[in-house]
């Protein structure tokens, strides 16, 4: 439940119409929409598009165990360098949220942006995560090191970013199909 | 009835937030709100200003009597693995190979080791100054003098003046962890308390000494007991007022007494900088340190309500002891480059928040960024 206080930020940041365009089943990608998205407060933003996602998808939040993308998901792709950069990359998840298809999944490769910044992607318009899973190993002491985590650790970072984990297994060597077609066991934790 | 709204309306009358203010600030599931709340608070102090400094960090003994389940850096007694202690020449060493692009204040934290004599710490403090006479040593938990003045027969104030005259100038904020006696008992029972911290930060700053003040979160502790550590805290700086940064910690399990335990996340990172932010309005800064977050998530922590992200560090420990996936240090454009991607005004500072350079705002603003393919919408691409 948004606040007065958010609503508010979203008047003022011109969001409302990009949201009730997406109400009523338009996909406001024209070049006018991106613009303002590029350059609007940030947490707007976010608010704008955890409401978007909200609206538009399940309160489930799938995670992919390994890593299969499937073909009508839209995951996002970052190199190494890119993956440092957080309120980017944030902006980045709102636009896609906002200025794509109605329902969208939009999935983040934690093993590529770490775990903490792909939780708060939930937030801001994410519904997805995707990664290796584990048993952590060793001490890593490089950022970009890929991090190993256990199921029950990501469900808990689901969780407490107020969604709901559900594991899906998927076939890795199947590049097509859906994804979420495989059966989902839901997160012990 | 508690809301955002009154909360906000009880920050722009001036009035102070409560215990259950911060509690409900904690508990608020719309926690991206609370960050716009605390970023509305950091603005209007900063303005668009996010601080940095080059800072160089020693840990020159990690020997430690204490046994605090969260750590993963102390060694019980030398000779045992892993135990070191540098000599002072070692430690100096350090800087000396800085020169050429030299910090400007040696951070240094150890563990309490129980055989070094005093005058160990006082050569060290002297031995940096001979290096660098204008170097600001900001070393020592206020556990750590708390132990010295146990260990060398002393009070507070004849440890600080003692250190004082050999070269120290500021104390971390170290060592406060939770202050809450039910967690505090539990988790680190035999190094100082928390009135013993907050009672040498209070001598520190009766000496004239600014210091920085901490609170290690996401182990066994509540909401509640984050809010009564930081108006612990608030009440002490109404009463001496020297301290300049609150700095929380984000614990981190790997190899200490408290492994099984998952450790905060992202979002709990920075709701806990947003709520310090609202409630703490008498401490100027709200540090959002890179180590214990990660540069990613500190970066987004300038917008809930940090305006610092430390320094360069160079050579950090006890956070990758534990498992931190951090680099060990950034470089200053580094840190420049995060503070300007985010859209904040880079400053770099001394120790005293005194501007030592302003530099330009975003050369590469947040907002560059592209869906690449649009249309196929399967690619996000951040551009510079």
């Amino acid at each position: 439940m948004m606040s007065k206080l958010v609503l508010a930020s979203l008047d003022r940041a011109g969001l409302g119409a990009v949201l009730a365009r997406r109400e009523c089943g338009e996909v406001p990608d024209d070049d006018a929409v991106v613009e303002l998205l590029a350059s609007a407060d940030i947490l707007a933003l976010g608010a704008a598009a955890d409401i978007a996602r909200r609206r538009e998808c399940s309160p489930e939040t799938r995670i992919f165990v390994p890593f299969a993308p499937s073909a009508n998901a839209i995951v996002t792709v970052l190199g190494e360098r890119e993956a440092a950069r957080g309120t980017a990359l944030l902006r980045g998840i709102a636009v896609l949220r906002l200025t794509g298809p109605i329902g969208q999944s939009i999935v983040l490769d934690f093993g590529v942006l770490g775990l903490e910044i792909a939780q708060v992607g939930l937030s801001f318009g994410a519904t997805d995560l995707a990664g290796p899973i584990g048993a952590r190993k060793g001490l890593p002491l490089a950022d970009d090191q890929k991090k190993v985590i256990k199921r029950r650790e990501i469900a808990g970072y689901v969780e407490r970013a107020g969604f709901h984990p559900v594991f899906v297994t998927n076939d890795t060597s199947a590049d097509s199909g859906d994804a979420t077609s495989s059966a989902g066991d839901h997160a012990q934790s | 009835m508690l809301s955002l709204e009154t909360i906000a309306t009880k920050i722009d009358s001036g009035e102070r937030l409560s215990f259950d203010d911060g509690v409900y600030l904690f508990r608020h599931p719309d926690w991206v709100a609370v960050g716009a709340l605390a970023h509305r608070e950091r603005t209007r102090r900063h303005e668009d200003r996010a601080y940095f400094n080059r800072n160089m960090r020693l840990e020159v003994t990690n020997v430690c009597v204490a046994s605090c389940l969260f750590c993963s850096f102390a060694k019980l007694k030398e000779g045992d693995p892993g135990a070191h202690t540098m000599r002072a020449p070692e430690a100096w060493r350090e800087l000396e190979m800085r020169m050429d692009d030299p910090p400007s204040e040696i951070h240094i934290v150890n563990g309490l080791h129980p055989d070094l004599p005093f005058s160990y710490y006082e050569d060290l403090l002297r031995g940096f100054k001979r290096i660098k006479p204008d170097i600001v040593m900001k070393c020592f938990t206020a556990v750590e003098i708390h132990f010295f003045a146990e260990l060398y027969g002393m009070t507070y104030e004849e440890v600080l003046t003692k250190l004082r005259a050999a070269g120290l100038d500021s104390l971390p904020g170290g060592g406060a962890e939770i202050f809450h006696p039910d967690v505090r008992s539990r988790i680190s029972h035999d190094k100082a308390t928390a009135e013993q911290y907050l009672e040498v930060h209070d001598v520190a700053h009766r000496l004239g000494m600014k210091t920085n003040v901490t609170m290690l979160y996401g182990h066994i502790e509540t909401f509640e007991h984050r809010v009564d550590h930081i108006l612990r805290l608030r009440e002490q700086q109404d009463k001496s007022g020297g301290f300049q940064a609150f700095i929380p910690l984000a614990f981190h399990p790997d190899g200490n007494g408290m492994r099984h335990l998952p450790g905060p996340t992202g979002v709990d990172d920075l709701r806990t900088i947003a709520v310090g932010r609202l409630l703490l309005d008498n401490v100027d800064h709200i540090k959002a340190y890179w180590v214990s977050s990660t540069p990613k998530v500190a970066q987004i922590a300038l917008r809930f309500g940090a305006d610092d992200v430390d320094g360069t560090i160079v050579h950090e420990t006890i956070y990758h002891a534990a498992g931190s996936q951090s680099p060990q240090g950034l470089t200053r454009d580094m840190l420049i480059r995060l503070i300007q991607e985010a859209g904040f005004m880079p400053v770099e500072r001394d120790t005293y928040y005194r501007v030592v350079e302003e530099l330009p705002r975003a050369v590469v603003p947040e907002a560059a960024i592209k869906v690449r393919d649009r249309n196929a919408r399967k690619h996000l691409e951040v551009i510079s």
